[in-house]
C-alpha cells in the first residue's frame, strides 16, 4: 500500500514540476556572409545569395533589410527604424530579394532545403555618390506553443552588403606601422593602423614579412582581409585582444627588418613599408649596462688620479 | 660609492630616455612597384580596386557594377550558420522567490567569415496575453545590470527575467565575468539596440550555453506570460 501511494506521489510530482519541453533543434545558414558591390548610376544589380535549412525538419524564415553603422570597435550596430533618414529609407526600398524572379519576404524550406535567391538593387540614374551598408537578415519563425509561461526562441543569420555608389574614383587611406626599436628576445609585436580617407569602403589584404639582416625571410604573416568602411580607422590584430600583430616565431639576438605589404583582395600590391628592429637578449642589456658602469668608473678614477698628480 | 651612484643614475636616465622617447620604430621606407619613399611621416596613397579576373566564381561583373562574394582569403565556400538546441523555454508554473533556470545551446558555423557575433534581443518583456501584466527584465541584485552590462544576480528576492552566457567551444561570451552575472535582453518594442551575447574572432565554429533565469515576486499575478527571444548570427566585416 505504501508503495502504491509512493508511486502516485512520484507520478503527481512529475506532472506538476516545471520541465523543459524538448523542442526540435533548428538551424539556418547563408552564403556568402559578405557581398562587396561597387556600382555607378544607373545600375540594376543582381547578386546571388543561398540560404539553407540546416536541419531535417521544414522551417519558415522571414527576410528583412537592416542598414547598419559601425561603432569605434568596428562592431555592427543596426540603425533603429526611428533613426532612418529619408535617403536611407529610399535606398532600402530599392533592395529586394527574388526567388525565381518573384519578390519574396518569406521563405518556406523543405528539410535540409536550399533556396537560391537573387539580391536585386535598382540604382536610379539620379542616385548621388554614397556608400550604404546593410544586412539581409533571415530569421526563422517560431510558432511552437505550450500552456505554461514560456519564451519562444528564434534564430537568424545575416549577409552583410557593402555598397559603394559613384564614379570609379580611387579611394585612399593612411597607414601607421610601428614597433619597438629595441626589444628583448621573444615574439615581435607590431602596431598597424589603417584609416580609410577615401570616398568609399575598401578591401585590403595585409602581409607582414620579417627578414634577418642578410635578407632571408624568417616569417611571413598573412593577416586576414580587412574591409574598412568610409571614415573608419582599424587597428589590425592577429587574433589577440590587444590590437597588436604578434609574430608566430620567437626572435633572438640581432637586427631584423619587418616589411608591411598592403595588397588588394586580388593580391595586387599597393605599397610596402619597412622598419628595423634590434632584438637583444635580456642578459645583453644588463651586460651592456655593467660594461658602461665599469668604463665610467675607470674614467672617473683616471680623472681623480690625474687631479692628485696635479 | 658616489661615483658608482652617479654612473648608475646617468645610465638609468639614458635607458629611460631611450625606452620612453626613442624606442618606437615607425616605418622608414615605403614602396610599391612604381616608387620608393624613404621617410617617417604618414602619407596618403591611392588604391586600385580588384580587377576582373577570368574564372573567379566570387566576382560578378554586370553593367555599371561589380560584386565580390565572400572573403577573398577564405577559399572554403560553406554556409555561415546558426543552430539552436530547442525552440521553446517552458517555465512551468511560477512560484514566487523560486528562480527558474532554463538553458539552451547555440552552435555557429563560421568558417566562411572572419569572426562573428551572436546578437540577442526580445520582442518585449514576458507579458500576459492582454499585455496588462508584465514580468520586468531584471536589473540584478544591486540594480546594476542592463542589456549591455552584466552584474551579479543571486538573491532570491531579486525578481525579473534575464540571461547569462557560458562559453563552451571557441566562443567568447561578451561581458559576463562570473557564472552568476546576468544581463537583461534588449527590448525591440522599445527600439533598444541588439547586444552581442557571444562572439568568435576567427574563421571557426563555436558553441555557447545560454542560461535564462526567471524569478517572480509574491505580488506577480498568476497568469501565463510569454515572449520571443531572438539570436542573430552576424558575420564581422
Amino acid at each position: 500500500m505504501k508503495k502504491f501511494f509512493l508511486l502516485i506521489f512520484i507520478s503527481f510530482s512529475l506532472l506538476i514540476l516545471p520541465k523543459t519541453v524538448e523542442a526540435e533543434q533548428r538551424g539556418i545558414g547563408v552564403y556568402p556572409p559578405i557581398i562587396k558591390i561597387t556600382a555607378s548610376a544607373p545600375s540594376d544589380i543582381s547578386v546571388p545569395i543561398s540560404v539553407k535549412n540546416m536541419e531535417d525538419k521544414p522551417i519558415e524564415a522571414t527576410i528583412s533589410i537592416r542598414p547598419f553603422k559601425i561603432d569605434q570597435s568596428g562592431a555592427i550596430n543596426y540603425i533603429l527604424y526611428k533613426d532612418y533618414t529619408r535617403e536611407v529609407s529610399a535606398l532600402i526600398e530599392t533592395v529586394v530579394l527574388q526567388e525565381e524572379n518573384q519578390n519574396v519576404s518569406k521563405l518556406v524550406f523543405s528539410p535540409n532545403g536550399i533556396k537560391n535567391l537573387k539580391l536585386k538593387i535598382d540604382i536610379g540614374k539620379d542616385q548621388k555618390e554614397k556608400d550604404i551598408y546593410f544586412s539581409v537578415l533571415f530569421l526563422v519563425t517560431n510558432q511552437d506553443s505550450s500552456e505554461n509561461t514560456r519564451s519562444l526562441l528564434s534564430i537568424g543569420t545575416a549577409t552583410n552588403v557593402l555598397l559603394a555608389i559613384g564614379e570609379n574614383t580611387l579611394p585612399s587611406y593612411q597607414d601607421r606601422f610601428s614597433s619597438s626599436v629595441l626589444t628583448s628576445e621573444g615574439n615581435l609585436k607590431f602596431k598597424i593602423t589603417l584609416a580609410n580617407t577615401g570616398k568609399h569602403f575598401m578591401s585590403i589584404k595585409p602581409q607582414l614579412i620579417i627578414k634577418n639582416v642578410f635578407g632571408k625571410e624568417i616569417e611571413i604573416l598573412n593577416l586576414k582581409e580587412e574591409n574598412i568602411l568610409l571614415g573608419q580607422t582599424k587597428e589590425l590584430s592577429n587574433t589577440n585582444p590587444d590590437n597588436l600583430v604578434i609574430s608566430g616565431k620567437k626572435y633572438y639576438f640581432g637586427p631584423y627588418i619587418a616589411i608591411l605589404s598592403l595588397n588588394t583582395a586580388g593580391q595586387e600590391t599597393i605599397s610596402n613599408k619597412s622598419i628595423t628592429i634590434f632584438v637583444l637578449p635580456g642578459s645583453t642589456i644588463w651586460l651592456l649596462s655593467a660594461g658602461t658602469i665599469i668604463i665610467l668608473l675607470i674614467i672617473q678614477r683616471i680623472r681623480v688620479k690625474r687631479r692628485k698628480k696635479n | 660609492m658616489k661615483v658608482l651612484l652617479q654612473s648608475f643614475l646617468i645610465l638609468s636616465s639614458v635607458c629611460a630616455a631611450i625606452i620612453t622617447f626613442i624606442n618606437l620604430a615607425y616605418a622608414q621606407t615605403s614602396s610599391n612597384p612604381d616608387y620608393v619613399i624613404e621617410h617617417q611621416e604618414l602619407e596618403q596613397k591611392t588604391y586600385h580596386p580588384e580587377n576582373a579576373k577570368q574564372n573567379n566564381p566570387r566576382l560578378i561583373v554586370g553593367e555599371n557594377y561589380q560584386a565580390v562574394l565572400g572573403f577573398g582569403d577564405i577559399p572554403q565556400i560553406s554556409f555561415f550558420s546558426i543552430k539552436i538546441s530547442g525552440t521553446i523555454l517552458d517555465y512551468g508554473k511560477l512560484y514566487p522567490t523560486n528562480p527558474i533556470l532554463r538553458e539552451t545551446i547555440i552552435e555557429t558555423g563560421g568558417q566562411s567569415a572572419h569572426g562573428y557575433s551572436v546578437l540577442g534581443y526580445e520582442d518585449h518583456p514576458l507579458a500576459d496575453e492582454s499585455f496588462s501584466n508584465l514580468i520586468p527584465d531584471t536589473s540584478c541584485d544591486r540594480g546594476l545590470c542592463s542589456q549591455a552590462t552584466s552584474a551579479i544576480w543571486k538573491d532570491h528576492l531579486t525578481y525579473g527575467f534575464g540571461y547569462t552566457c557560458e562559453s563552451l567551444d571557441k566562443s567568447l561570451c561578451v561581458g559576463f565575468e562570473d557564472t552568476n552575472s546576468y544581463k537583461s535582453f534588449p527590448d525591440a518594442s522599445k527600439s533598444e539596440a541588439y547586444q552581442p551575447v557571444f562572439k568568435a574572432i576567427n574563421s571557426e565554429n563555436s558553441k555557447a550555453k545560454i542560461i535564462h533565469k526567471l524569478n517572480v515576486s509574491a505580488s506577480q499575478k498568476n497568469k501565463i506570460y510569454l515572449n520571443n527571444i531572438n539570436y542573430l548570427a552576424v558575420p564581422n566585416l
